[in-house]
């Protein structure tokens, strides 16, 4: 789910903790970039 | 975890320059310096189970809250927030208490515009110093990502730009 990618902490089950799915915000734009270059916006 | 800041990590809630915050409490935790968070919850009684003791901590510290939730929802906001101790009428007065309905924060216009919206997370920050409160919290429910509504496709990107803006404040961002 992207939305999780894009926050460095969760609160996950009623525990905070840093998030292991975060994508950086540099490296994430790049990945909605080629997506959408690629047609394909899912 | 990627995220830039110019700060000493003390794995604590963040220090800076020569501030000392008082803690950030979150689902029993202190929060650190990574103060973007997403919560999910099965229930909203287990969602105010985490907030509320988040809110009241901010309100009893002198600090702003600001919350962005779903217009049909706003009455039992309210009446969560007073059930658990909050006068919230006096903190609506003062200034101290926000609420903004999605419709007067993301969906202005009818729908959702990542810059416009960006730019308003910023003010909402920048107004709550400006305004000498010690910090902002700002509570935001998103469920109306899950609708169909126009722009709602940015949501994504607008929710990892907000990793550019937010490590310049210190407020924690629900």
């Amino acid at each position: 789910m992207d939305i999780l990618r894009t926050h460095p902490m969760a609160v996950i089950a009623g525990v905070l903790q840093e998030n292991p799915f975060f994508i950086p915000p540099d490296e994430f734009l790049r990945e909605l970039r080629a997506r959408a270059g690629n047609g394909n916006d899912s | 975890m990627g995220v830039s800041e110019d700060t000493r990590t003390d794995g604590e809630a963040g220090m800076r320059n020569g501030e000392t915050d008082r803690p950030i409490t979150l689902a029993g935790t202190r929060l650190g310096q990574y103060r973007h968070v997403c919560a999910f919850f099965h229930t909203r009684d287990e969602e105010y189970r985490v907030f509320l003791p988040f809110i009241k901590e901010g309100l009893s510290y002198g600090e702003k809250a600001f919350h962005i939730v779903d217009p049909t929802l706003r009455r039992d906001h309210i009446d969560r927030l007073a059930a658990a101790g909050v006068d919230v009428a006096a903190a609506e007065q003062s200034g101290q208490l926000e609420l903004r309905t999605w419709q007067e924060a993301y969906l202005r216009g009818g729908h959702f515009d990542q810059a416009a919206m960006l730019a308003l997370i910023e003010e909402v920050l920048i107004d709550g110093q400006r305004s000498g409160f010690p910090l902002t919290r700002l509570v935001a429910h998103m469920e109306w990502a899950l609708e169909d509504r126009p722009g709602v496709d940015d949501l994504v990107e607008y929710e990892t730009r907000l990793n550019y803006i937010l490590p310049k404040y210190r407020d924690p961002v629900l």
